[in-house]
């Protein structure tokens, strides 16, 4: 199958900087694939060369097939949700959703106030205009709010603004550059629902950049983890979460971070540990009266739904762990021990690669 | 000894007042004026040990001068005496400020050196308001080199306004940037051009205009003359006061005050030359030119300061005040004794050719630089410079000089 | 309580009588003189009603100072927003590129703006001069006619508007260079997805509208600066020649200070401070209102 987008051995240098590193990524028709990494990882960089807001030092970015690497932004005619909004502040919320269509519908003097009067053609496709423009506020309730300025909006609706703005036309794919940093808890649940719907819908190819782990996996149907301005693993979100391939991936997934034991320390857990670093999730490793980890609470941090328990073992390693529900909590002080099922192992050899548990 | 100890303090209270009757005294241009002020007070001091005198800090200008004097008047904080320009002793004479003279005058005020002309400078409706302090005319600056090129000679330099447009002509065509002759638009050149034609700019009286008679006709026609024939161009005074010492304008009609400005700055270049303004009345005694420099006004009321700042005016309006200002500043004094007894200058005009040439002209010719009366006095010398630029640029001159005489008259309530 | 409106009364109290005294007062005197025939220095004065006003508005002398101000106005405000938008869209462009290059041209646009008018008018007076000036010689050199720039009476107000220029483009340029840099770059990037990838239709859709409170702030301010012009009217022309540069405030000085018609003089500042005036409550509506985009 031939991807909706597509960068080839991509390298973005800004001076003596390299923002993205040899970067191959597929942008398939239909799919919502998220982009996670850290800030400063190259994400938005990569972002923005799909886009055709810079123009790669290497490589090419392919439009169906097609280099499109020279051709500009707007004849990629991809739709691009900014995190800031980027809303026209001079513009109603109409003259806003309408602006990509005026701009590519319509030439110069068209665009001129007054245009219509005199020209039927003007008139006929500012009517088209309209349709369109109305029909997208219809179906993100902005209808009411047409003639208001973007400085009139809450945070919410300014962002609906944007997702109208960027939809109105049929784009070849729609790019979200952190969505839902700017909202609050409540409001980002509901707008991530709201996304995924919009997916569903229009099925156009989502691009979702993040640094937001759980926006990435509840939304996405492949993550692609960005390290250093290098993809370092893609799959769907359970194998990223499941089977990090990296040490740093699995390092970097994950609400809590993964305790990594170190080759020979990591014995204790499995023989392989002699040869092997071994990581467990807080949430696999279980405290217990039985267990091959002797370990000392330190101390607790309640959250609710969940409780973290940081720990410390007699050779000084920090470790945590975390108890749902009624688990019955220790006290710090308390001496506990600590064991792990095998399959919840997570093994990596020297290079910080993925190995294999010997069967 | 209560009664002793208060006799003695009145005594000295008495003592240290007399010695110390201290005069406050204002003057105007400090580039020009400065040493010369310091000098005449220390002179003045030394003769008159029980006198002090302040200087107030300068004004910039004579203009700006007034209006402190005014904005001081108001306040009652106005000095003793001051140096005002005198076509602007009126201003103050106007409003009541200046105190008359006559009392203090000695009886045979022509044996003082105060000669009628002199005198006329600073009287209005037979009373003395002020007396000059330092007196300049108009004359012609004439760069000798630029004559001489132009194919004229020094030695039979024109002594008619006709000889000179003809000469600046010819020195006008010896290249674009080589200007032949300059005149300022302005009411005290145009008052000295009526003058040598004979003509005054208003009545004795002062109840009319009267510079739109024959007189001022051809005054004003000498302008539009000098530009049309002459070639004159439209440079600014500033401009113009740069051009010549720069050797680029061949005769320039100014005051004789800037004589020691212009020889320094033509340095080396050339050998800034005076000329006298040509006479072109047929009967010289109808000629005057009006005197621009300063006079110097009493302001207090107070008899007593009255009496000691007179004694400063007399002595600067004295001869060896005379002398002091003569020596430091290049103006022509204002008192006939230093020109006749050779004992006083003899030895300066000798050195200054040109001095000579200048202050002898102000010596013969000197008289009043009619000031305007009323509300609207200085407001028309604007009026009178504007209809000259009019003149110059090819008006029709009778008509020009005949409506500006009309606007005068309408202006200063004269109908 | 009342020891608190004591103290309150103490810290604002200076200060607001300083403003009543030095400020108010002298106004208000100004307005009342206004309507008198008060010559500076007289013992007494007339009531002369609206007199003053109506030889500002129907004598030659006042008309003509009223238009002379209008037409130096008509050619500064425009040519120096214009100029000054140029020079910083010029600037804001090479500034990543060549930061120097930037940085030292900055600094030379605005130098007019730190410099003292009245120094820098007596440059330009030598360079103005009609047969030293360098202007002239480089003119001749181009082999066109040498002018009096500065005693021509077709010429010299276009000569004082083109100093004018000068020395507003530089301080535009600041305020529109502030202007530049508060534009999201980001709205560019989205003009840039919506279709508006060169130059003019960027300007148009973004730089444009995102400087107008801007682009007011800097007309408002030029025509405040170009209304009460003075200084090089005064250092080089002294309203001539024949009155052909004479403007409102070099009228207003000329009258009351070259002339002492106090009473005409404070005439000529009511208006021209209600002309202000105007101007700023002008600013203040359309500024609050249109340019902000609530």
């Amino acid at each position: 199958m031939t991807p909706a987008l597509r960068l080839e051995g991509v390298t973005k240098r800004f001076g003596d900087v390299v923002a993205v590193d040899d970067v191959t990524l597929d942008l398939f028709e239909g799919e919502f694939l998220a982009l996670l990494g850290a800030s400063g990882c190259g994400k938005s960089t990569t972002l923005r060369l799909f886009a055709g807001l810079e123009a790669a030092t290497e490589g090419h970015v392919l439009l169906g097939g097609r280099d499109v690497s020279r051709d500009s932004a707007s004849s990629r005619n991809v739709a691009l949700m900014f995190q800031s909004y980027a809303l026209y502040p001079h513009m109603s919320v109409y003259q806003n959703i309408a602006m990509p269509l005026r701009m590519r519908g319509l030439s110069v003097p068209q665009r001129f106030p007054g245009a219509r009067m005199v020209s039927r053609p003007t008139r006929t496709a500012l009517h088209e205009i309209d349709d369109k423009v109305r029909r997208v506020a219809t179906m993100l309730r902005l209808d009411t709010l047409l003639s208001r300025r973007p400085g009139q909006l809450s945070g919410g609706q300014q962002q609906r603004v944007a997702l109208a703005r960027a939809l109105v036309r049929e784009p070849s794919a729609f790019f979200l550059d952190e969505p839902l940093s700017n909202l609050d808890t409540q409001l980002k649940a509901d707008t991530r629902d709201e996304i995924r719907a919009l997916h569903a819908r229009t099925g156009y190819p989502f691009l979702l950049v993040t640094h937001d782990q759980a926006d990435a996996l509840s939304m996405a149907d492949r993550v692609a983890v960005m390290i250093a301005g290098r993809i370092a693993q893609i799959g769907v979100p359970e194998e990223v979460f499941q089977r990090p391939q990296s040490r740093a991936v699995a390092e970097f997934i994950g609400l809590h971070r993964m305790n990594i034991l170190d080759r020979g320390h990591a014995s204790r857990l499995h023989q392989a540990g002699a040869t092997l670093d071994l990581g467990v999730r807080p949430d696999d490793l279980i405290i217990g009266a039985e267990g091959p980890i002797a370990a000392t609470v330190e101390s607790l941090l309640y959250k609710g739904e969940e409780t973290v328990v940081l720990l410390r073992d007699p050779d000084g390693f920090a470790l945590r762990s975390i108890l749902r529900g009624g688990q019955p909590r220790p006290a710090p002080g308390d001496q506990v021990r600590l064991s792990a099922d095998i399959s919840a192992l997570h093994p990596f050899d020297r290079h910080g690669n993925r190995a294999e548990l010997p069967s | 000894m209560k009664r002793l100890l208060l006799t003695a303090g009145l005594v000295l209270a008495a003592g240290s007042a007399a010695a110390e009757t201290e005069i406050r005294v204002h003057y105007a241009i400090p580039t020009i004026w400065a040493e010369t002020q310091e000098a005449l007070a220390e002179a003045f001091m030394e003769a008159n040990p029980d006198i002090t005198i302040t200087i107030d800090g300068p004004a910039e200008g004579y203009a700006e001068g007034v209006q402190r004097l005014l904005r001081e008047s108001v306040a009652g904080t106005a000095p003793d005496v001051a140096y005002v320009g005198l076509n602007r002793w009126r201003i103050l004479e106007d409003r009541g400020l200046t105190q008359p003279l006559d009392g203090f005058m000695p009886e045979d005020p022509a044996a003082a050196g105060y000669t009628p002309a002199l005198l006329s400078l600073g009287q209005f409706e037979d009373t003395q308001h002020s007396l000059g302090t330092s007196a300049s005319t108009l004359v012609m600056y004439v760069n000798p080199d630029l004559v001489e090129q132009a194919g004229g000679s020094m030695d039979d330099f024109p002594t008619t306004f006709d000889g000179i447009i003809e000469l600046a002509a010819a020195i006008d065509a010896l290249g674009d940037t080589i200007e032949g002759v300059w005149i300022h638009r302005h009411d005290w050149r145009f008052q000295s051009l009526l003058g040598s034609h004979g003509g005054r700019p208003m009545t004795a009286d002062e109840s009319d205009i009267t510079f739109d008679d024959d007189a001022g006709l051809a005054a004003a026609a000498l302008y539009q003359r000098f530009a049309s024939e002459g070639g004159m161009s439209s440079m600014s005074q500033d401009d113009a006061r740069q051009a010549f010492p720069a050797g680029t304008l061949g005769i320039m009609f100014e005051s004789s005050s800037l004589l020691t400005r212009f020889v320094e700055g033509a340095g080396d270049g050339f050998n800034v030359t005076v000329r006298a303004l040509p006479v072109v009345a047929d009967d010289p005694s109808t000629v005057y030119f009006p005197t621009g420099g300063s006079g110097i006004v009493l302001l207090t009321d107070d008899a007593e300061r009255q009496q000691a700042a007179w004694d400063y005016i007399a002595f600067v309006t004295g001869p060896e005040g005379q002398r002091i200002i003569v020596e430091n500043t290049g103006y022509a004094p204002a008192n006939s004794i230093v020109l006749d007894d050779e004992a006083y200058l003899g030895a300066y005009y000798a050195a200054n050719e040109n001095a000579r040439v200048a202050h002898s002209q102000v010596a013969q010719y000197a008289g009043p630089w009619y000031a305007y009366p009323g509300a609207e006095g200085v407001a028309v010398t604007d009026l009178i410079a504007a209809a000259l630029v009019e003149v110059t640029e090819g008006a029709d001159v009778e008509g020009t000089i005949s409506t500006l005489a009309d606007d005068l008259r309408d202006r200063l309530d004269m109908q | 309580m009342i020891r608190r409106l004591a103290t309150d009364l103490l810290l604002a109290g200076p200060a607001a009588l300083a403003v009543v005294l030095f400020i108010f007062l002298p106004v208000a005197v100004v307005f009342v003189l206004a309507f008198t025939d008060y010559l500076v220095g007289a013992p007494t004065a007339d009531w002369v009603g609206l007199e003053n006003f109506e030889e500002l508005f129907g004598s030659r002398l006042g008309r003509n100072a009223l238009i002379n101000t209008l037409i130096y106005s008509a050619v500064v405000i425009p040519s120096s927003v214009i100029l000054g938008l140029l020079v910083a869209l010029g600037l804001h462009g090479i500034t990543k590129r060549m930061p120097r290059v930037s940085a030292v041209l900055r600094t030379v646009y605005f130098l007019p703006v730190a410099a003292t008018l009245v120094a820098m008018a007596v440059a330009w007076q030598m360079l103005m001069h009609p047969s030293l000036g360098l202007l002239n010689h480089w003119i001749a050199a181009l082999g066109l006619t040498p002018q009096q720039w500065l005693t021509d009476r077709g010429l010299v107000l276009y000569s004082l508007a083109a100093i004018g220029i000068w020395q507003g483009v530089g301080y535009n340029m600041v305020l529109f260079l502030a202007g530049l840099s508060a534009i999201q770059p980001t709205l560019y990037d989205a003009a840039t997805i919506d279709g508006a990838e060169h130059g003019w239709s960027r300007f148009w859709c973004v730089t444009w509208p995102m400087l107008g409170p801007t682009t007011l702030f800097v007309v408002i301010v030029t025509a405040a600066n170009a209304f009460r012009v003075f200084e090089t009217v005064a250092t080089m022309t002294d309203g001539g020649p024949a009155f052909a540069s004479d403007t409102i405030v070099y009228a207003l000085y000329r009258e009351g200070f070259v002339y002492f018609k106090a009473g005409y003089a404070s005439a000529i500042t009511v208006v021209f401070f209600a002309a202000l005036l105007l101007l700023t409550a002008l600013q203040i509506a359309l500024v609050e209102r249109k340019v902000h985009y609530r």
